[in-house]
């Protein structure tokens, strides 16, 4: 009687405490992973300062970007020129980012013309 | 109340069962260590788009270029910007260049547009390029999604 009574204590003592951890850990969404609500996980902006692009017989060649960021780290950036069809990507990896804007350069390949009515760079970036 | 004594059979049962729970606890404790969680993206990307606008009055020909575009930071702010041409004008003899519309608009993640400025140019005639600035009221750098400019000819010989 006595053995039976304590496995059944030790159960559910150890039921209790599964369930408890897996209430906890299931608690809150995405942002918050690994984390109570008191102390959320960072968000990062990126912050675009300036584009600049260099244009050689009408053909985009290379582009400048100043950038920065919210939470200082080590992070891949990219810049997507696009006009019409013609897409270029400029990649920069590991990148030491704080929140004082620094400049990054990088030719373009391929180099897309530059026609009406303009082109569009998105500037983007992930931690590295 | 006189119990049997716990067999072994029992007690390497328990022992199993304790050493699996500890495993598992500390299997995931590992997995949500906060040390190893990225910080995630509020905003990852920005967009500007630099516009370019060619055109044509009689016998003369108009290419303006937008080949930087540049925010002014104060703080976390940006209150002005700075917009670097590049064009080829042609003018009549008499006339110094063609009169522009500069403009530039800050919208935010939705579209909505945060703020917007504008400043009218006189671009001499010839190839030539040339920074202007334009004012803006104040705006957060972190709400800015997209950067968009536009030039438009205020047909106007200046």
């Amino acid at each position: 009687m006595m053995k039976k009574t304590l496995i059944i204590f030790i159960f559910i003592i150890l039921i209790t405490t599964t369930l408890a951890y897996s209430t906890a850990i299931y608690v809150g969404d995405v942002g918050q992973l690994g984390a109570s609500e008191k102390t959320p996980v960072a968000k990062y902006n990126l912050r675009v300062y300036s584009v600049s692009i260099t244009v050689e017989n009408n053909q985009i060649t290379s582009i400048t970007i100043t950038i920065a960021i919210s939470i200082p780290g080590t992070y891949n950036i990219y810049a997507t020129v696009t006009n019409g069809t013609c897409r270029a990507i400029a990649t920069w990896t590991n990148v030491d980012l704080t929140m004082t804007p620094s400049s990054l350069l990088s030719s373009l390949t391929p180099q897309c013309s530059y026609t009406n009515a303009g082109a569009t760079v998105e500037v983007g970036g992930e931690p590295a | 109340m006189k119990g049997r004594p716990l067999n072994l059979s029992l007690l390497f049962f328990l022992i199993i069962t304790f050493i699996m729970l500890i495993f598992m606890f500390e299997a995931y404790s590992t997995l949500i260590t906060i040390s190893e969680v990225q910080p995630l993206p509020r905003r990852n990307s920005i967009t500007y788009f630099l516009s370019k606008y060619t055109g044509r009055v009689g016998q003369f020909n108009f290419t303006v270029e937008t080949r930087t575009v540049e925010l002014l930071p104060a703080g976390d702010y940006v209150n002005s910007a700075v917009i670097t041409l590049y064009w080829i004008i042609e003018a009549p003899p008499g006339r110094n260049g063609r009169n522009f519309i500069i403009s530039v608009r800050l919208y935010d993640d939705e579209g909505r547009s945060l703020t917007s400025g504008s400043v009218t140019v006189c671009l001499p005639k010839g190839t030539n390029s040339g920074s202007h600035t334009i004012t803006l009221s104040s705006t957060s750098i972190d709400d800015v999604a997209k950067v968009e400019t536009s030039i438009r000819d205020s047909e106007h010989w200046c």
